[in-house]
Order: C-alpha cells, then structure tokens, then sequence
C-alpha cells in the first residue's frame, strides 16, 4: 500500500510539472482584439533604470489614446538585442510589428528579411492605410528611394534622421587648451602637438575611448582617416565602393597612430576599458580627448561637473590635411534609422499601420518631436520650448530621461526627425559650436547608402566579410601597439586580397549602382 | 542469467521496481525532449536553412559548410586554441579538486572541514558575467594582480592585452570557480571507503601519508578514471560565455575557440546552417576522444564507462 502511494505522489508531480508547459502555452494564443498590436523594440536606454516596460510611460499612454490602438511592447534586453532577436526569428515566433537594425544586423538586410518571409512588404498598407507616410514619401524622393528594395518593395516604417547634425564627434577639453594658451587643433599635426602638451602638462596618456568598435572608439573612425582621404569601412568616393582598410592610404593612418602609441599619446588601455573606466578617466582629468555623443556623453559630462566651473569640454571636426579645408565626417544620420517592419504574423496589419502612420502627420509629429503641448513644451511665435518638466524635472530626472517618457526624438521611432528639436536638445553653446564645425564637412559625399543583397550575395558578402572584419580589427590593434611592425603593411594588403576584399567591393559595388538606379 | 531480458523477467522487474521506473521517467524525459529531439535539427548543417521554410522545406547543400570551415583561414587557430585551452584546463583543473578532496579529507574538526568545504564551493553559483567582471577588474593595471606584481618588484601589465596571459587567466578562473564543486563527488567516494582497511594499514605501522597512498587513493581511483574519462570527452566543449566576456582582438590569437565562432556564426550572424555545421563536427570529434579514452582505459586498468 505504500509503495503504491509513493508511485501516486510521483506520478502526481510529474503530471503537474509536464503540464505546466501546456497552460502557459494555452494563454498566449488568445485572440487579439482587433485594435491591439505588440511591437518588439529596444527599451528606450535611460529609461531602463525608471520603467521595465514602455507601455507605462505617458508617451504610450497618449499615442493610445490618440490612435485608438492598444500596444503591447516586448523589450529585448539591451546586452543581448542581438542574440534575442535571432532566437525569436529562428523559432518564428514573431510579434506583429519589429523594430530593429535590419540594415546593420540582418545579414543580407531588410530585403533577405522579406524573402525569408520574417517581414512583410508594407506597400498596400502605405497605399490604403497610411495618408501620412503615403503623402511624405510623395513629397521625398530621398526617403522614398531608402525605405524600398531593388524590386520596390516597401520594407516598414522609417525614423527619418536629420541629414548631417554634427551630433558626434571629437570631444576635447577646452579648459585645457586654454590654460595651455593653444589653439583648438584642426590639422594633424596641430593635433599631436595638443596631445603633447597634454601630455607635458596635465595626464600621462590623454586620448582615450573605449574598444576599438562601436561609438566610444577614438582610434577608429572619428579621428585620423579622414585627413588621408578615407574612412573606417564602407564608404563611398565618387560613384566608387571603397573599404577604407584595403585602401593604400591606411599605412599612412596606422604609421600616425603608431607614433601617437609610442609617445604614450594613446591610453595604452583603450582595447579593454569599458564604458565606466572611460567615463572616469575623461572626468577625473586622466585623460583629455576622446569621442563621443553631443547629447550623452558632452552634455551629461558637463551637467554631472556643474560644481568645477574649471571643467569644459568642446567638440571637434575630425583633423584634416590642411587648415581650412572642410573635414571628412561620417553621415551617420540622414537615413532612415531603424525601421519598424511589420512581419508576416501580424495579426492586424491595418491596426499596425493606423498606429505607426500617426506620427507621420502633423499633430503625429508634434507628439514624436515634442510631446504633449502645455506638458513638455509651448508654442511661442509658433516654435516650440520645452517646459521645465523637461528641463528642471520636478521629480529629478535628467532632460533626456523626460524626454524618452514624453516623446520618441531622444531615441527612436516611427518619426520625421525635427531639426528644432535637434536645438532645443543641443542647447548649449559648447554643443551649438560643436554642431556647427563638425558640419563644415563633405559628410553625405562619402556615405554608403543602406543597398539591398540578393540572398546569394549576402551569403557569400557574409563569408568574406567574417573572417575580413576579425583578420582588420586584429591587425589594426597589432599594428597600434607595435606587435606586427609597420614593415609587414604589404603582408597584410595581401592577405586581404586572399581573404577575398576584391570580391567583397564588387559585390557592394553591385548593389550600390543598382540602389542608384531605383 | 542466461535468460535475464525474457518477458517475464522485465515484467517482473518493473512491477518490483516501479517507484524507481516513475523516478526515472523526468530524467528520460529530459534527454528526449532536450538532447535527442533536437539532434533532428542536426541536418540543417547540411542545408542551406531559412525559418520561413522550416527545417524539411530547406534545400540541400551537402558538404559545403563544413568545406567552407575547414577552408577557413582561421580553422587551424580555432582548433588549436580549443584544444590547448582544454588540455591545459585537464592538466591543471581536472587533479586540482582530487587533491583538495584529498586534502578536506585528511581534517579532522568538523565544523573546520564544514567550513572549508562551503567556501571552495561558494564560486560555483557566481555567475559567468560576475566572474569576468571581477577579472576584468583585477587584471587592469591597477588591479589587484597587479598590485601583486607591484608588491614583488614587477612591472604592471594590462594583463588582458596580453595574448601570453589568456589561457592562464581562463584556466585558473575556472579552477577557482568549480573546485570546490568538483570535490564533493570525490568525497562521496571518500566516506565509502571501509574504515577497517585504515585500521589494517594503522596496525601495519603505515602513517597518514601512507595510508592515503595506499589506501585513500586506490580506493576513490575508479571514481577518478571514470571522470577523467568523461572529462576527457568534453575535450572540444568551452563555454563560449567567459571568453567573449573577457577577449578582444589583442587576444584573440590564443583566446577564439570553436565556441566563440560558433556564436559569432550563429546567433550574430544568423548563419544558423554553418554555426550547426562547426557544432556537429564538435561533437564529433569528442565523440571520438571519448571513445578513445575508454578503450585506452579498459586496456590499461580495466577501468571504463562500458
């Protein structure tokens, strides 16, 4: 009798435990109302700390309110964006809307993405039931021309950038240069002799960043190419695909950055700081010059040290060759950001588009831009201001923090970026100088459009690209602290070659002229 | 014995045994639903794989991933960095928790012994992203390592641009983190020895030194050549997660393994076919070091897994 009872109780368990699975399975599959939608997006960065979910804050309130549609946000969390997003496509599993880096990080792109049946083309939801966006793209041929395939198909909704603001740059501190008496630096030379005297006068190793990709890395783009007439990867030079690191004039870029190293110009640590050791070291005066954003790293730099009226940083063009001329800049903005694509899915593509088309009209636009009128801004002589729940937060919220609550120009989303709120965010007149150096450029000369790759060449692109991306990061670090020598340069232009580089550009190639043609 | 798997034999046995059968039930549950039902997807390492056809409707593409992989320009340090990783983390790792064992065997106050024992195990449960934290904390130039390297008269390095230094940072982060954890089996072993063969080998005038040669040790080696074993067909397997958490391209030259490719290829690049493709020729090459080491071991001291 007993034994029978012990095999009931784990019979009993078992039973409980395989079940479990099947009723949380049973919930999700309620079928929506016909006004709801979910939308898989990133969680707006300053807000990860206030909110898990953006459909509490009062901009998911309002824009609910005033399209009628009920959203469900599905967040990824922000480390593994990447990895979160690839299960989801793997497992199909998808929401009705994404909002995703489908150019930088869906191999093969958005129209890979719409062949793969992931995404759905989105024209006979533009064509019936999004006037705004139907009416914007009419009146922008540039747009039009982004957000469609080789074969026009629509890919999902833009966040139309601004063209180039100037936004992120060389940083410096200007407090420096002044005490030193100097001029800010524009040719390279100019720049090395900045660095050496502060590196004579204030800190050991004064240019500093973080790794050597991403937006925090110094070393990478934002510093030498442009003064030798390239750039950090894909880019364009006169209707020509080019890939900066196959190009003869990198030996020059890394001989510059070899000398800096030696002379301990460079932090010897910039391959493994992390984002709080730099943020440290550019605060506490061990270092000097770094890159960064006009909006979270200047901004918040000098609202974090209002109480050393001494401290003042600055942006800078990127050094050219000779004083005067106009500086090489990556157009980072201009396009047209992350779309939000509508997968195949979804369950109420017309309830999608009534939602995402709202903020490409005009009182849409006012929302995305500058959130509620008579909450976060006022209209005076028809431009707006932002109120002081903006800018002194009763509760102490820095401005962008309110801003990502309010409204989406801080971060992103489906939007046509305002070029007043671009001032009303950059309000200082360190950022004001900055925005208008760094715009004295050719950037959008050399920018390389977002083309489409046909599945086959993605793949093959993809292959290449692989083993060329790690072999290029390797051997630029090697080069920079001296473990390959300057002299084996023509050692590394071959094995480039023999990694396929040539290949890789003439598929680029390809793909540019035929975004070119559409 | 002859007839030991007639009918009437299983019957039997699971009608006696059937408390132990419904136990058991979980656990194959577990392999089917996590270990076997997946091999199916096995085949599209030899596909080319796109979710909106699914794993069947996916065409053919035979060899080409894996020829592709072999045909890398990295395959060779990948494979080497794998296997030197490992072997150097069987060399130090795998007789680093016998000899702790061997060591919180020979104490003989309890609450001491207690004490030791929760502490060695304590870093298994921090996670990996801890860990690498923690390391990357130590290892920078103002560190705690190098405020060692200070302390005796060296220079300070970043210890993590050094290609040299990568395998030894892994290889003792690791062992600090599951010795502790490795000792409790070999304890288990340890308190089934029979006290009498200590009495017998005391009576014969033998030490403490002596009788955990020749008694401690013989006793719990089974136990050991059976993990070794085990371990050993683990040769090809590094968690991806420490690595890319603590790499960069300075050391990569030691520090990218099969693993971190795999991810790489993966799950950042979508390329789901080539990343099953690297995955599976993993497995097989353990496979085949598992086998080898069993069939070594029976010849040898006729101890093995079957």
């Amino acid at each position: 009798m007993k034994r029978n009872l012990g095999f009931l109780l784990v019979a009993a368990v078992l039973a409980s435990v395989l079940c479990l699975p099947v009723w949380a399975g049973g919930k999700g599959e309620s079928k929506a109302a016909a006004r709801e939608v979910s939308l898989w997006r990133r969680m707006p960065s300053d807000l990860t700390t206030l909110y898990t979910n953006m459909a509490e804050t009062p901009y998911a309130k309002e824009i609910e309110k005033r399209t009628g549609v009920k959203v469900t946000y599905i967040h990824p969390t922000e480390a593994q964006r990447l990895e979160q997003f690839n299960l989801m496509v793997a497992a199909g599993d998808l929401p009705d809307m994404i909002q995703y880096s489908w150019f930088e990080n869906y191999p093969g792109g958005p129209a890979r993405a719409i062949e793969d049946k992931v995404i759905r083309p989105i024209n006979d939801l533009i064509e019936k039931n999004s006037p705004n966006l139907k009416a914007y793209l009419a009146k922008n041929p540039g747009t039009d021309k982004l957000l469609k395939t080789d074969e026009s198909k629509y890919i999902g909704y833009p966040d139309v950038r601004l063209t180039f603001t100037g936004g992120y740059g060389n940083i410096i501190r200007k407090d420096w240069i002044e005490k030193l008496g100097m001029e800010l630096p524009q040719t390279v030379d100019e720049w090395y002799a900045v660095l050496k005297a502060f590196q004579a006068k204030f800190t050991k190793h004064p240019l500093t960043g973080t790794a050597l990709s991403g937006s925090r890395s110094p070393v990478k783009n934002h510093f030498l190419f442009g003064a030798y007439g390239i750039w950090w990867g894909w880019y364009v030079d006169g209707g020509k695909v080019r890939y900066g690191q196959s190009e003869q004039a990198f030996r020059n870029v890394m001989s510059i950055y070899r000398k800096w190293y030696v002379d301990g110009l460079i932090d010897p640590e910039i391959v493994t700081n992390d984002k709080k050791a730099w943020e440290a070291k550019m605060l506490n005066g061990q270092a000097g010059v770094t890159v960064g954003w006009e909006g979270s790293s200047v901004g918040q730099w000098l609202e974090a040290m209002k109480g050393d009226p001494s401290f003042n940083v600055e942006g800078l063009a990127n050094p050219v060759s000779k004083r005067g001329e106009k500086s090489f800049a990556e157009s980072v903005d201009g396009g047209i950001g992350w779309p939000t694509a509508v997968t195949t899915k979804a369950r109420n593509p017309e309830a999608c588009a009534t939602f995402a088309d709202y903020g490409y009209g005009e009182k849409g636009h006012m929302l995305q831009n500058f959130g509620v009128e008579g909450e976060t801004y006022t209209l005076e002589n028809g431009v707006p201001k932002f109120t002081d729940l903006v800018y002194k937060n009763p509760k102490g919220l820095n401005s962008k923090q309110v801003m990502e609550l309010y409204l989406r120009a801080a971060d992103e989303g489906m939007i046509i970026n305002d070029r007043r709120f671009q001032d009303l965010e950059y309000f200082r007149p360190q950022q004001q100088a900055a925005m208008k150096r760094r715009t004295f450029s050719t950037a959008g000369d050399h920018n390389f459009p977002s083309v489409s790759l046909t599945t086959k060449e993605g793949e093959e692109l993809a292959v290449i690209m692989t083993e060329v991306q790690t072999f290029v990061e390797e051997a630029f670090v090697k080069f920079l602290t001296g473990i390959t020598p300057l002299e084996d340069f023509d050692g590394y232009f071959k094995k480039l070659d023999d990694l396929g580089i040539k290949r890789a550009i003439q598929i680029q190639q390809a793909a540019y002229d035929r975004f070119v043609a559409r | 014995m002859s007839n030991r798997f007639t009918p009437e034999n299983i019957r039997k046995d699971f009608a006696r045994n059937r408390v132990l059968y419904a136990m058991a039930i979980p656990i194959i549950a577990y392999f089917v639903l996590f270990h076997y039902m997946p091999m199916y997807g096995v085949i599209i390492a030899f596909k080319r794989f796109s979710p909106a056809k699914g794993f069947s409707g996916s065409e053919w593409v035979g060899l080409t991933h894996f020829v592709s992989f072999f045909k890398s320009y990295y395959f060779w340090r990948l494979l080497r960095n794998t296997l030197l990783i490992s072997l150097y983390s069987i060399l130090w790792g795998f007789p680093a928790p016998v000899i702790l064992a061997l060591l919180i065997n020979e104490l003989r106050r309890a609450p001491f012994k207690r004490t030791v024992q929760s502490l060695t195990y304590i870093p298994h449960f921090v996670s990996q992203v801890v860990v690498a934290g923690m390391l990357i904390e130590f290892c920078q130039k103002t560190g705690l390592f190098n405020d060692l390297r200070a302390f005796l008269g060296l220079e300070r390095i970043s210890m993590l641009q050094r290609p040299g230094l990568f395998r030894t940072i892994y290889v003792g982060s690791e062992i600090w983190q599951e010795v502790g954890w490795g000792t409790i089996i070999y304890l288990a072993a340890l308190a089934a020895i029979d006290p009498q063969l200590y009495e017998a080998a005391t009576i014969d005038g033998a030490g403490r030194w002596k009788s955990m040669l020749s008694v401690t040790l013989p006793s719990i080696m089974p136990t050991v050549v059976i993990l070794l074993i085990m371990r050993i067909g683990k040769i090809m397997t590094i968690g991806h997660e420490t690595i890319i958490l603590l790499y960069n391209p300075l050391t990569y030259e030691t520090a990218d393994v099969i693993s971190t490719f795999v991810y790489r290829k993966g799950l950042l690049e979508f390329n789901w076919s080539y990343a099953t493709a690297v995955g599976l020729f993993n497995s097989v090459l353990n496979f085949g070091f598992l086998l080898s080491a069993n069939a070594i071991s029976r010849k040898v001291n006729q101890t093995s897994l079957w």
